[in-house]
């Protein structure tokens, strides 16, 4: 395990050299916290449950750096990353690090977006009630994380504010170390929606190990899409835990288009009675490239109901993960939880795992799971053919129309056509997606 | 305008078209008739290119280019249109979505501007008048979730939208109720000129009084094995398919 023993040596020298003087003792406390478990942890084996079908381990032979200085970015890629004509409050992080000067907000937004340094000062207890809950400690990369602790950002909604402006957040990495950690608390009764974008200038070789933490408070309704569009050469480790209060209601939309090596860890924990939580996930997985998606579902109160539906489109070489868990726990009585996970192989050579999974304990409770791994259906493909359409045209459309359903309910028209767009480009679709009306 | 010479077909080393040889004119209309599992769906799927089906013998000329050699796309552009005995269910995408793109795509190949916008929809709405076709069907997804008639009734709204030269009807006019049966035929009889070819699939001599054909062939064990006029529907109306047989069996000896 020498590669092992470097990828350690490397991170915790990395770690242990931040310049961090004017940093709140707290955050300087965390992060030495971080670097000893992190050193203490093996790096994840197949024999790992979590990690059986991961492809991490080709982070073992290329290590990253943190940015040294804040590079500047281009307008062109800005305006690319725009969802149509949707007004948005945008939030620009260049390798993680917030830029002031490239938000775009409007004057009367009811969201706030903080540094993390300025949570500390501002928030209190910030560290225990937000930093530390969010943080897995037996996790190596949460660890990774932690041990670097300086970017990101602290978003929070006032209670009974709703937000209709939807809160984009752009993260543009140039190919290095990016470790942001986010922290959204929306109030009590209050709604917003979030867009977590992550692209890359140009095809750098990079590692984005990010990780967000939510916190729903009573009645609390967040819309929550995260995109992952890096870099074909890069890495991308991403945990999302969503803690939910009382009658809140989480709206996941975790969409996976690009990317050499992506994680995507969605964890959801219903601690309040009645919560809802909607789950959606779409992975387009091109030439060799790897997604797995690793799901937790944490019914641990009565009345809640979880809808998870997970889809693949798998096309070349390229291999994806599912990994979902349902747990209804002993408390959590009349709970309805619907778990699907379905993949469409493109190759021959392209392959799914599919690996759903429920824990019930509570005995009055209706709960469902399911997966397939299929290929194109012939006979919609020659019903297509037989009105005259191209054979690459009817299979972007069957294509398409397998993956549009995970995209329903997110609520902005202007995203849904966005990755729309972005769908049928990657299957080199001569075929448009434009709605005719009637 | 279509002309098959002794078609022979298979799937999975089985032979189902044993020998088919049909002559089909520009304005005439034919009826094919035969018992169940006959071989009138895998003929009429072989004309429209589907490739499961393996064609081991044969030809079939049309419009003077050979037919095997076409995509079943480039024979619909070419001006074929098979309306399906069980149409296909498409979830996901909208019956006029695919409609149009189905238009535009035959458009393009013949060096058309696409059709767009209001344009489309003149011609869409002109069609549904005449199939009698609820507007509704045209924003659900392909055939899902439509009743048998309902089906039906769209396989002929989208032939009346992308005007074929040469249809081929399977049992079309099953499962309809009298009102459908009179809308379909309205839809079929306004593409029936001098410049069309017509095939129909069918069980059912009731059809042919509101489409009249020029010829009636009964196809029986992947062979056309009698060909008539309209007076042989009435007849196997009346008495069923046996007799047929027996003429073959006679034939045999
Ligand atoms: N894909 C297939 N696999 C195996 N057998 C097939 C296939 N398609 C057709 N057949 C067989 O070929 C024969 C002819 O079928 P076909 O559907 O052409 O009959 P048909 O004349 O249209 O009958 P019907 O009047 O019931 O519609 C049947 O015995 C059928 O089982
Ligand atoms: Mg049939």
């Amino acid at each position: 395990m020498a590669n092992d023993q470097l990828f350690k040596t490397h991170y915790t020298a990395l770690a242990a050299g931040i310049s961090g003087n004017s940093d709140p003792d707290a955050v300087i406390s965390l992060r030495k916290s971080a670097i000893r478990e992190f050193a203490e942890l093996s790096f994840p084996t197949k024999k790992d449950e979590p990690w059986k079908y991961s492809k991490v381990d080709g982070l073992l032979s290329s290590l990253f750096s943190p940015a040294q200085n804040m590079s500047a970015v281009s307008d062109s890629l800005l305006s690319s990353a725009r969802f149509g004509n949707l007004e948005t409050d945008r939030y620009v992080f260049v390798d993680g690090k917030l830029n002031p000067a490239l938000t775009q907000k409007s004057p009367d937004s009811s969201v706030s977006v903080i540094t993390l340094k300025e949570a500390f000062a501002s928030v209190p207890n910030f560290a225990e009630t937000f930093l530390s809950k969010s943080t897995d400690k037996s996790d190596l990369f949460a660890n990774l994380g932690s041990a670097f602790l300086q970017d990101g950002a602290f978003i929070s909604i006032p209670d009974r504010k709703i937000q209709t402006r939807p809160v984009h957040l752009l993260f543009i990495s140039t190919g290095n170390l990016v470790q942001p950690k986010l922290i959204i608390s929306a109030g009590k009764s209050s709604e917003s929606t979030f867009i977590e974008h992550f692209i890359s200038d140009g095809n750098p070789a990079g590692f984005t190990n990010v990780s967000t933490g939510l916190f729903l408070a009573e009645n609390a309704v967040v819309h929550h899409t995260k995109i992952t569009d890096e870099s074909d050469n890069g890495f991308h480790i991403g945990r999302i835990e969503a803690f939910q209060q009382t009658n809140s209601t989480w709206k996941s939309h975790v969409i996976t288009m690009g990317g050499g090596m992506v994680r995507n860890e969605v964890t959801a924990r219903l601690s309040g009675e009645g919560v809802n939580c909607l789950m959606n996930g779409l992975y387009l997985v091109t030439g060799t490239h790897h997604v797995e998606n690793i799901t937790l579902i944490d019914h641990q109160k009565p009345n809640g109901t979880s809808q998870e539906s997970y889809k693949g489109i798998l096309s070349d070489k390229s291999t994806g993960v599912f990994d979902g868990k349902i747990i209804v726990q002993k408390d959590a009585q009349k709970t309805y939880a619907n778990q699907s996970n379905r993949n469409l192989l493109l190759s021959d050579e392209a392959t799914a795992d599919s690996k759903p999974q429920l824990e019930i304990y509570a005995d009055d409770v209706n709960c469902f799971h399911g997966a397939t791994v299929g290929q194109l259906d012939e006979m919609q493909l020659f019903y297509l053919q037989s009105r005259g359409i191209g054979e690459p045209m009817a299979k972007a459309m069957l294509t398409h129309a397998f993956a549009v359903d995970v995209l329903n309910s997110i609520p902005q028209t202007e995203i849904r056509e966005y990755l729309d767009q972005q769908i049928l480009e990657r299957l080199h679709s001569p075929f448009h997606f434009e709605e005719t009306e009637v | 305008m279509l002309s098959i010479k002794n078609l022979h077909a298979s799937i999975g080393g089985n032979e189902i078209l044993k020998g088919i040889s049909l002559e089909v004119k520009a304005g005439e209309v034919h009826a094919i008739m035969g018992p169940n599992g006959s071989g009138k769906s895998t003929l009429s799927k072989v004309l429209a290119g589907r490739e499961e089906y393996e064609v081991t013998a044969g030809s079939v000329e049309y419009l003077g280019k050979n037919l095997l050699d076409f995509s079943p796309e480039d024979r619909a552009r070419e001006g074929i249109f098979l309306a399906f005995q069980y149409p296909v269910e498409i979830p996901g995408v909208t019956n006029i979505m695919f409609l149009r793109t189905a238009l535009n795509e035959i458009r393009k190949y013949h060096g058309k501007e696409p059709l767009e916008g209001p344009e489309f929809l003149k011609l869409v709405r002109e069609k549904t008048k005449i199939l009698d076709l609820d507007d509704s069907l045209l924003k659900r997804p392909v055939n899902e979730g439509f009743s048998g008639g309902e089906k039906k009734r769209n396989e002929i709204f989208q032939m009346a939208v992308l005007e074929p030269k040469l249809a081929i009807l399977d049992e079309t006019d099953s499962g309809l109720d009298i009102d459908a049966l009179r809308a379909v035929s309205d839809g079929i009889n306004k593409l029936k000129n001098k410049d069309n070819g017509i095939i129909m699939v069918t069980h059912y001599q009731r059809l042919l009084d509101y489409i009249v054909p020029d010829f009636v062939h009964v196809l029986l064990n992947g062979k056309i094995v009698k060909s008539g006029t309209r007076e042989l529907a009435l007849e196997l109306e009346e008495k069923g398919y046996d007799w047929i047989r027996e003429e073959q069996k006679e034939e045999v000896v």
